[in-house]
């Protein structure tokens, strides 16, 4: 009952878009044009993929009477689409992806618009992290890196993007909880990264579980410990940092925001729909395909995660010494 | 054409000590190898050599009876500006015109003013550019292209 | 199961009237993002995805293929007709394709391009079906020091792209130098000369530069003449329309090496097709009998980079599919492809799917048929275009220049730095630098600091790695010899010219 009217009532917006705007009617009807929704990242990136998978699910299953637009604004790690969409203050038409550099990035560049100049609508997922070696390397667990890196500090190179990535955190991250030192070397991509392992090039690298696992099978690397509180389901056999005695856990999140100060109504109209878009097959393929761990959150806990997220944050960045 | 690389390698040789300052006060590589000013300093140092030699090739050079000036004047240079000056203008209002107004004026000041072709073609070819570059762009592409109030 | 089953089982998957269907698709719609400049492959083949959700995997993986290397092919059109290189694989293709047009010589120009890329591409796709996976070995040796000296060598080519006064031509190569030093630095995290434009946080675009410095300063000193001739009438006959026997012998030469180097340089995740056409055009000018005629307007400067492009963008697919690793921007976005429809690259795959990358890769021989047969019959359309008259031309060239730019990233930054350059180009045209070392050392440029900074810090700043490690050495010293040749060679040779007695 209540989606045909509002489909009647969207059907007259369309016919009559001048009269709708005139009329006032605004948030009753949300949405009666399309959304933007803006990839910080390029084309093709995980982001990227993300969102178009979500776009794609929103147009199959008709989750909203408007679809969603992909439009990417890449650049200066997400500063571009950051200033872009914070730009567009109480417009429920725009949404942005939110990951890891959403907080970081305006850390690091001091940018005029940071994470709270946003609505946040909802988390949908994690990425977990896995330390991997090439498969004869001769570490065989975390325990010998440590021992090796005590012996000689600064020695063992550790592969990742740039600084202030989430490579670059997790890296940090083993240092601090097994107080070593290691050797950072900063590639352009995670493929990089990789092929650079594989061939030899560095000692440890970063990857996510779905990369770590098929190229662990391939016996190409060999994978030594996940940056989680549990095991994961995917990967039983590969045990925690934590079990391992470093207490390092890192996630990377997927989140959606929308610009600050959007109607509320508004806000709770995407929500739902995001919700509704966990329940997909689409989105269970995507989810399983990738291996990312579901962490559903609706916009006011994502917003209090994002809170605690961002003062760890500075704390990481500042010991790492990118903070001035 | 010895006045001119003169001029050059004066410029590029300001250009070069200004750049080798700014690289050198970067901060120095945290870990091992070189930090972000290595680079730029010694591209600062190679150029400020590059245009010494530039200076130094253009004074010995035997000057030419009749030096063919490097730049035009007159009708031509204007021809250069009304461009340039259309382009830019271009530019700065896309947001405001919007692609398809921003885009179709363009090239009617281009084809109409700066190559003074006739009205009836500068219109035609003007309303057929800008709609089959949206159309191409925005509509099969789907690139979000620049829009004005009122949605196009 | 030998290689001659596998290919045979590829070829009954690819031949299904669907699997034909989309292929066909795929190249079509990979022409055109190639024809257009700005939009490349890499936004082509993302738009996709979602359009393929709905398909089996092979089929989208053979359409998304299908754009890639399209794209490529498409990709010369603009670059020799209006002097806008489409992508930046085709930079090189301006030099002389261009040049060719201004002649009447479009057409051979544009036929020469697509059978040089058909034939380079093929030569990849065989390569890709017999030896993949010890050519993965073969990327995977090359690391950060083995990379600098490939660079290293590359930028040493920039003398060679010089016009009449080498000097210059290493200048504009600096420029391009200190140009890709903008941005943040990768390593260290800094930001350099960005002056608070987070548009400039990663550095200047490439294609706005290109554009600006190819295309708009061109158009701005074409208008300095306005009653000059810019394009000799193209001859629409057939005879002249197409590449000529005297054409064909001195391209074949080119296009086998491009095809080989182009190949085993694609190969390289961190190397990729623009650094392919550079390399080959620059080879082949040092190779030629009459390296002068370079930049002219001769058939081998345009045969050359398009078949490096090509067989590069196939090379790519070899650490995409046996190590799940890609090689360009394009491959990434094939990865994620993969991943969505439930397929991992990466050493299993040619185990646990067969069917699928017998699949893609027979699709590939099909699919470089299709657009030689394709794109022959463009030639004449697009070279029939010449005959509008320069003055109507000359907007529709400034407009298509600056939407395309647009498109690259979606934003009007981008068109600024096209509208800068353009009136840095001029300047460089008037004062006889050329631009085509500054373009090149713009892209290489980031790829030599990396690297060199990564070998430093794998190596605690000892030099001699670049020295001990078989590859890298063999390329450092081949690079040291080609870069001071050259150099000795223009010293000894400018002392001994009459510039000292004009002295006063």
């Amino acid at each position: 009952m209540r989606t045909s009217v509002r489909r009647v009532a969207v059907t007259l917006a369309a016919v009559l878009p001048g009269l709708a705007v005139v009329a006032g009617i605004q948030a009753a009807t949300f949405p009666e044009k399309p959304i933007t929704l803006v990839v910080h990242a390029s084309a093709g990136g995980g982001s990227d993929i993300f969102a178009r998978t979500l776009a794609a699910a929103f147009e199959k299953e008709k989750i909203l009477p408007q679809p969603i637009v992909v439009e990417n604004k890449p650049g200066g790690s997400g500063a571009i689409a950051f200033a872009y969409v914070g730009g567009k203050k109480n417009d429920p038409y725009f949404l942005l992806t939110a990951v890891t550099s959403f907080l970081t990035t305006p850390i690091l560049r001091k940018s005029q618009v940071e994470y709270k100049d946003f609505t946040p609508i909802a988390n949908f997922a994690f990425d977990e992290y896995m330390v991997i070696v090439k498969a004869d390397s001769k570490y065989k667990s975390m325990k010998d890196i440590v021992s090796d890196a005590k012996a000689s500090p600064k020695k063992l190179t550790v592969g990742g993007t740039q600084l202030g990535s989430s490579d670059s955190i997790c890296a940090y991250l083993i240092e601090k909880a097994a107080e070593i030192q290691l050797n950072y070397v900063v590639f352009n991509s995670g493929g990089e990264v990789n092929a650079a392992l594989m061939g030899g090039h560095i000692d440890i690298a970063v990857a996510n579980p779905g990369e770590a696992l098929e190229l662990s099978k391939a016996n190409k690397v060999r994978t030594l410990g996940v940056f989680s509180e549990k095991r994961l389901v995917g990967a039983p056999d590969v045990p925690t940092l934590k079990e391992q005695g470093l207490d390092a856990i890192y996630v990377q999140n997927r989140g959606l925001v929308a610009p600050g100060g959007i109607p509320g109504d508004a806000r709770k109209v995407l929500e739902q729909a995001m919700l509704k878009y966990t329940k997909t097959d689409i989105y269970k393929k995507y989810i399983k395909e990738n291996m990312l761990s579901e962490a559903w959150m609706d916009g006011p806990t994502f917003g209090k995660w994002l809170d605690a997220e961002n003062a760890r944050y500075h704390e990481v960045l500042k010991a790492m010494g990118l903070l001035k | 054409m010895r006045r001119a690389d003169r001029t050059t390698g004066i410029i590029l040789l300001i250009f070069s000590l200004i750049l080798m300052d700014a690289s050198r006060r970067m901060p120095p590589s945290a870990t091992f190898g070189p930090g972000a000013g290595f680079l730029p300093f010694w591209l600062g140092a190679l150029m400020a050599i590059l245009s010494v030699l530039l200076i130094v090739q253009a004074f010995r050079r035997p000057a030419t009876p009749v030096e063919k000036p490097a730049f035009p004047s007159g009708k031509a240079l204007v021809a250069v500006g009304e461009a340039v000056a259309g382009l830019a203008l271009y530019i700065l209002l896309l947001e405001t015109l919007g692609f398809l107004v921003g885009t179709g004026l363009l090239t009617a000041y281009l084809l109409g003013v700066v190559e003074r072709e006739e009205w009836r073609t500068t219109i035609l070819v003007a309303v057929l550019n800008s709609v089959g570059l949206y159309f191409v762009f925005g509509h099969l592409l789907g690139v979000s292209l620049p829009r004005n109030m009122f949605g196009f | 199961m030998d290689v001659f089953q596998h290919i045979l089982l590829g070829f009954q998957v690819a031949l299904s009237v669907q699997n034909l269907f989309f292929c066909f698709v795929g190249v079509t719609i990979g022409t055109l993002i190639g024809v257009l400049p700005g939009i490349g492959p890499v936004t082509g083949v993302a738009i996709l995805i979602p359009i393929t959700f709905g398909m089996h995997a092979t089929t989208a993986i053979i359409t998304m293929a299908g754009v890639y290397y399209g794209a490529m092919y498409g990709g010369s059109t603009t670059s020799i007709l209006i002097n806008v290189p489409g992508e930046s694989a085709s930079v090189m293709t301006t030099l002389d394709g261009y040049q060719m047009a201004r002649q009447g010589r479009a057409g051979p120009a544009l036929g020469m391009a697509a059978c040089s890329s058909f034939i380079a591409g093929t030569f990849a796709v065989i390569m890709l079906t017999l030896i993949a996976s010890p050519l993965a070995d073969y990327a995977l040796s090359f690391g950060p020091p083995e990379y600098f000296a490939l660079t290293f060598m590359g930028l040493t080519l920039v003398t060679s792209l010089s016009g009449e006064s080498m000097l210059k031509g290493i200048v504009s190569g600096v420029f391009g130098l200190i140009l890709a030093c903008v941005g943040i630095d990768a390593v260290s995290g800094e930001e350099r000369f960005t002056f608070g434009n987070i548009y400039l946080l990663d550095g200047f675009g490439f294609i706005g530069v290109a554009v600006g410095l190819f295309a708009v300063a061109e158009v701005l000193v074409n208008l300095e003449e306005p009653l000059k001739q810019v394009f000799v009438k193209t001859e629409l006959k057939l005879r002249t329309l197409f590449p000529n026997r005297q054409d064909w012998r001195d391209c074949l030469g080119p296009i086998g090496r491009s095809a080989i180097l182009g190949f085993f340089v694609g190969v390289l995740p961190g190397a990729g097709a623009t650094i392919a056409s550079f390399l080959s055009y620059a080879t082949e000018k040092k190779l030629s009998k009459h390296p002068e005629k370079f930049g002219t307007g001769i058939i081998e400067g345009v045969a050359a980079p398009e078949g490096a492009n090509n067989a590069a963008a196939g090379g790519a697919m070899v650490p995409l599919l046996t190590l799940g690793i890609p090689g360009s921007g394009t491959t990434a976005v094939l990865l994620g492809a993969l991943l969505i429809h439930g397929l991992r690259p990466g050493p299993l795959l040619f185990q646990s799917s067969p069917d699928f990358v017998w699949g893609v890769i027979a699709s590939m021989y099909i699919g470089n048929v299709m657009l030689l047969i394709l794109n022959l019959p463009l030639v004449g359309l697009f070279a029939s275009m010449l005959r509008v008259p320069y003055r109507i031309l000359m907007p529709l060239i400034i407009t298509i220049s600056a939407v395309g730019v647009f498109a690259t990233e979606n934003n009007i930054f981008d068109m600024w730095v096209m509208f800068g350059f353009g009136i840095v180009g001029y300047l460089m045209r008037k004062l006889d630098f050329p631009p085509a070392p500054a373009v090149l050392a713009l892209v290489l440029g980031p790829l030599l600091e990396r690297s060199l900074r990564q070998s430093l810090t794998i190596s605690h700043g000892d030099l001699s790695i670049f020295f001990t490690r078989p590859i890298a050495a063999v390329l450092t010293i081949g690079a040291l010899v080609s870069l001071f040749s050259p150099v000795f060679r223009a010293v000894w040779e400018s002392t001994r010219t009459p510039g000292k007695e004009a002295r006063p």
